[in-house]
């Protein structure tokens, strides 16, 4: 983007938002960075920021073992992992919840398929609610016992999921509930932070609504004492369902 | 939930004492107790080790050559930063947020509460900024009638005592479980054992009774990326994403500093601030906000306010000290600062920055006579510059600060008149002989002699030193000077050669 | 700049070790000695280590004698205009002197990092100062790095258990791996690491004095690190910490002898009778 130009443009449209809560008008606020930075002898031409040479920040190469990388990470998180297949998916998926008595789940899959697959495994087995995705009053959640989702990346590097959402029910599913569970396909796993902000250009642009969660682990804090408690605000456990 | 005047004024005067800063008199207090201190010191050292145990493990040998890139990243930033924001306010507003900028912490505080108050809103949840302490946001909430709770659980529990934080990223680690239940059951009628796990329990459900009702989330932001208008925020407990995600209206307080270029950025800079801050490799939630949701459901957010602070910081432009600026708050000088460790924490520095970095931009953001003691405290040992993930020169920062005091003639009199003395003796060798001659003299009188017979090694030592030596022999023992110097060496023996 | 060969001189005595003579060629450099102030007045036995060392490996050593000080307590406190005078005074004092060695690494560090600053780039001051700055070096990064010195090789010999503490201002210098490395050199030597090593003692300049209890709290950790190593001698880097931990030693009664390396390696090479009081 030609700064000049953008900066012309902000100009023009300065906006009244940016005054009308009682804020600084654009010119006045920036006219008081101006005078110590025109001193700079690069500041007349808009200088390209420096060159992000992955080389020198890279710590997971590509060829590595991502997988196996990945779930090592992602243990070291705290995250449980639970590896299977594709036909055992629904099976795995209902071992998790049953175990830990879960009665009520929320589904928050951008995948229709996996997301109709599993409603109708659920129905079946007539042993679980499942909460409506669209409701208006999105606090049917603290009621509800897990959230399960799928991801758009998962990176070996730190053991994060990544998920990118638009409605806000997808977004809280990991977050309100006390158990969250991601379907995860070993395909998606990337190896390191470069790679996904390299592919994913696009999903990390503005588009209204648009919000990208880098989640590694479970909720955890270490504010009382030093010592370190797991679920806190967040989910009190995340399982990572492998296919 | 609101503190009482008292625990409030407490609060206030620990992080905004009377002026100008007496370090040395608020360090008799934070050293007092005994456990705090060990418990700083235990938290401090721990990542700072763990800080240490990640780079190695994730950069090896590129560690400095990673930090370079990450500060001139910064540094350019920096340098451009009136276009940057440029940029960054078009990106934003293109996306739906609404860009407020804020030239002082009084115009924050009333952008808040005119947003606040065009809502309706009535409940308020925060979760934890640095930037919010800075401009007292919370009693100005208060005070206008809206309920507000800190959500991170160490502010969450800071708030209920009316304290102040004592570390950027660990706010109440001066404080036992102990102090905490006691708090805890007084405040909340909570019945609870000492045990963290508990404490936590308690803090869990009443936040989520909170949480349900919210109508107005206020957060900071880890950066702001000029290219995209994204909003980044790191978190490890859960309580940032609540604010972010639940309620309808949500206001980001940053610094003018947290502005990076592009998106891509990130994935340098976040590999770099948890693993500075705690050696996690990333924090539990990372979120990228684009812009508010679009379906208009009234509890999911559907207006988000960005309030560009200035506050001072554009006293640090001007390039000397520009580099001050680059700092992401990831605490890693503080945890490998000595005098942060010995002093009892963040409370011994008077203001809401603390440790090396705050030494440096307070005096320059509340002005250098009203916290001259600040750049003063420091042994200089670099040690803050070598963990620095941005690679900021703190110590050669603090030693202009030294320099900044001495032009305003803020040192004593006496006391600019005995080091320019002292210069005065070094620059004439007949000076320097005379000066080294009675000091010798004068001090090897009170001493205790070492017994040495090589009169190069034979010294005495001082039990209390008289005068400015005082201070020296409140803890060590002071050596005097050897019977005979080295010059008397050099002399002695080229005679012997000669002859 | 790198030069590799050394004399030994037949004239020293061998003292009680009796190592291996090495006879190789010989590349004399004349290098000027900056004592410092503490070291003049204070500890003048690492200084003299420094000239017999030099010495004993063929090189000439030149000592300025109207030298006084580098001005690091001023332009640490502020005083730079003072600073500037001192400086001025040093850069023209070492002016033809193809290598300069000091004992003390803030000294040096100083030189390299302050010095250059000072002056407004493009001038001749500036000019100047950047030359020194080059032509400095930390003793032990002298030995290391400029003479290519190899303590086993020249027959090192110590007998006793040692310990280090590396000061601040090596940070840029020397590391802390490399001191310990050239201590495993000196045979018998038992080198025991005190536990965080690298943290600072305390002494800071005059932070001692603005700071008494912040410093005493340092010093007092360091001591307690230190005696826990067992160690019977301390080999402390920089004569400002020498001084600051030495005080604390003794006013804890923590037994301990305190050397400068340069003096320990003199007495691994029999150039100093080891067993001198501090």
């Amino acid at each position: 983007m030609n700064h000049r130009e953008s900066s012309s443009n902000a100009h023009a449209s300065t906006h009244p938002a940016l005054t009308n809560m009682g804020g600084c008008n654009q010119q006045e606020f920036l006219t008081r960075l101006k005078d110590p930075l025109e001193v700079t002898p690069t500041h007349d031409e808009f200088a390209c920021p420096p060159i992000l040479d992955d080389s020198i920040f890279r710590t997971t190469a590509s060829d590595e073992d991502v997988v196996s990388r990945f779930v090592s990470q992602a243990k070291a998180a705290g995250t449980q992992i639970h590896e299977t297949n594709e036909n055992d998916l629904c099976s795995t998926i209902n071992r998790i919840l049953t175990n830990h008595k879960c009665r009520n789940v929320s589904l928050g899959f951008v995948d229709s398929p996996m997301d109709q697959r599993l409603r109708a495994y659920f129905s079946a087995e007539k042993k679980l609610d499942i909460c409506p995705p669209s409701s208006d009053n999105s606090s049917y959640l603290f009621n509800v016992d897990a959230g399960i989702t799928d991801v758009c990346a998962a990176i070996a590097e730190t053991g994060s999921l990544v998920i990118t959402t638009q409605s806000r029910h997808f977004r809280s599913i990991s977050l309100i509930p006390p158990m969250h569970i991601a379907v995860v396909n070993r395909k998606q796993i990337l190896a390191d932070l470069i790679d996904y902000f390299d592919a994913f250009r696009d999903d990390v642009k503005p588009k209204p609504g648009f919000s990208t969660l880098f989640i590694t682990g479970p909720s955890k804090t270490a504010d009382i004492e030093g010592e370190l408690v797991v679920g806190v605000h967040g989910p009190r456990s995340v399982h990572i369902v492998l296919v | 939930m609101s503190q009482d005047t008292s625990s409030e004024s407490h609060s206030l005067h620990l992080l905004n004492p009377p002026l100008p800063f007496d370090m040395k008199l608020r360090m008799q207090q934070t050293t007092e107790n005994d456990g705090s201190v060990q418990r700083i010191q235990n938290t401090a050292r721990t990542k700072f080790a763990q800080r240490e145990k990640s780079y190695t493990e994730a950069f090896g040998d590129r560690q400095t050559d990673v930090k370079t890139l990450a500060g001139q990243i910064k540094q350019h930033t920096l340098d451009h930063l009136d276009q940057y924001l440029e940029q960054f306010i078009q990106s934003a507003t293109k996306s739906g947020m609404k860009v407020h900028l804020a030239r002082d912490a009084a115009q924050a505080r009333k952008i808040c509460l005119n947003i606040a108050q065009s809502h309706g809103c009535k409940c308020c949840i925060k979760s934890k900024s640095m930037v919010t302490e800075e401009i007292q946001l919370l009693s100005a909430l208060e005070s206008g009638g809206i309920e507000t709770y800190e959500t991170d659980l160490g502010e969450f529990i800071v708030q209920l005592d009316g304290d102040a934080p004592s570390h950027i990223v660990t706010p109440v680690i001066h404080k036992d479980r102990e102090s905490i239940a006691r708090t805890f059951r007084q405040k909340l009628g909570a019945e609870t054992t000492s045990d963290p796990e508990d404490l936590t329990e308690v803090a869990r459900q009443y936040l989520r009774n909170v949480y349900r009702k919210a109508d107005l989330g206020i957060s900071g932001a880890n950066f702001l990326v000029a290219d995209t208008g994204t909003i980044v925020l790191c978190t490890n407990e859960g309580n940032g994403r609540f604010v972010t995600e639940v309620p309808p209206v949500h206001i980001v307080v940053a610094g003018i500093e947290k502005v990076i270029p592009r998106i891509n950025d990130l994935s340098l800079l976040l590999k770099l601030l948890a693993r500075s801050s705690t050696g996690q490799p990333l924090t539990v939630y990372t979120s990228l906000i684009n812009g508010p949701t679009q379906h208009g459901d009234p509890v999911s957010t559907h207006e988000i306010n960005v309030i560009l602070l200035d506050n001072g910081r554009s006293n640090l432009l001007p390039a000397p000290t520009r580099s001050l600026l680059r700092c992401i708050r990831c605490g890693a000088c503080l945890n490998a600062c000595p005098v942060f460790r010995h002093a009892g924490g963040g409370h011994a520095y008077g203001s809401v920055y603390s440790g090396p970095i705050g030494s440096a931009i307070t005096p320059l953001m509340r002005g250098v006579s009203n916290y001259s003691d600040l750049p003063k405290a420091s042994s200089l040992c670099g040690s803050c510059h070598q963990v620095c993930p941005v690679n900021i020169n703190l110590p050669q920062q603090l030693i202009n600060l030294r320099q900044e005091a001495v032009t305003q003639q803020i040192p004593s009199r006496l006391e600019s008149l005995i080091y320019r003395l002292f210069a005065l003796c070094l620059r004439y060798p007949f000076l320097y002989r005379a000066t080294s001659y009675f000091n010798k003299l004068f001090t090897r009188l009170g001493g205790i002699s070492t017994g040495a017979h090589d009169q190069f090694s034979n010294r005495k030592w001082v039990k209390h030193a008289p005068w400015l030596f005082r201070h020296w022999t409140t803890c060590r023992d002071l050596p005097t000077p050897t019977s005979k110097n080295f010059q008397h060496w050099w002399i002695l023996r080229n005679r012997g050669s000669s002859s | 700049m790198r030069i590799s060969g050394y004399h030994h001189c037949e004239s020293i005595p061998h003292g009680q070790h009796g190592f291996h003579k090495q006879h190789r060629s010989s590349i004399d450099l004349r290098i000027a000695l900056f004592i410092t102030c503490l070291a003049d007045n204070y500890f003048p036995r690492s200084g003299i280590a420094v000239v017999k060392i030099l010495e004993y490996l063929g090189h000439e050593v030149i000592f300025p004698r109207i030298q006084t000080c580098c001005g690091q307590p001023m332009y640490n406190n502020g005083y730079r205009k003072e600073a500037c005078q001192l400086a001025r005074r040093m850069i023209k004092l070492f002016r033809d002197c193809e290598i300069v060695t000091t004992p003390s690494g803030s000294c040096a560090s100083l030189v390299h990092d302050a010095y250059p600053q000072l002056f407004t780039e493009g001038t001749q001051d500036h000019e100047a100062a950047v030359g020194l700055a080059k032509n400095t070096y930390e003793f032990v990064s002298l030995l290391k790095d400029v003479l290519d010195v190899d303590l086993t090789q020249l027959g090192a010999r110590w007998e006793g258990i040692a310990t280090y503490h590396y000061s601040c201002h090596l940070r840029h210098i020397i590391s802390q791996a490399d001191v310990e490395r050239l201590l495993n050199n000196i045979e018998g030597l038992e080198y025991r690491q005190i536990e965080s090593a690298d943290q600072c003692c305390g002494f800071g300049g005059t932070f001692s004095l603005h700071y008494p209890d912040l410093s005493g709290s340092m010093v007092r950790e360091k001591v307690r690190n230190i005696a826990e190593t067992g160690a019977e001698t301390l080999i402390c880097h920089d004569n400002g910490c020498t001084m600051n931990i030495a005080g604390a030693c003794r006013r804890q009664n923590v037994a301990i002898r305190i050397i400068s390396p340069s003096e320990l390696f003199a007495e691994s090479l029999g150039l100093l009778e080891r067993g001198a009081e501090l």
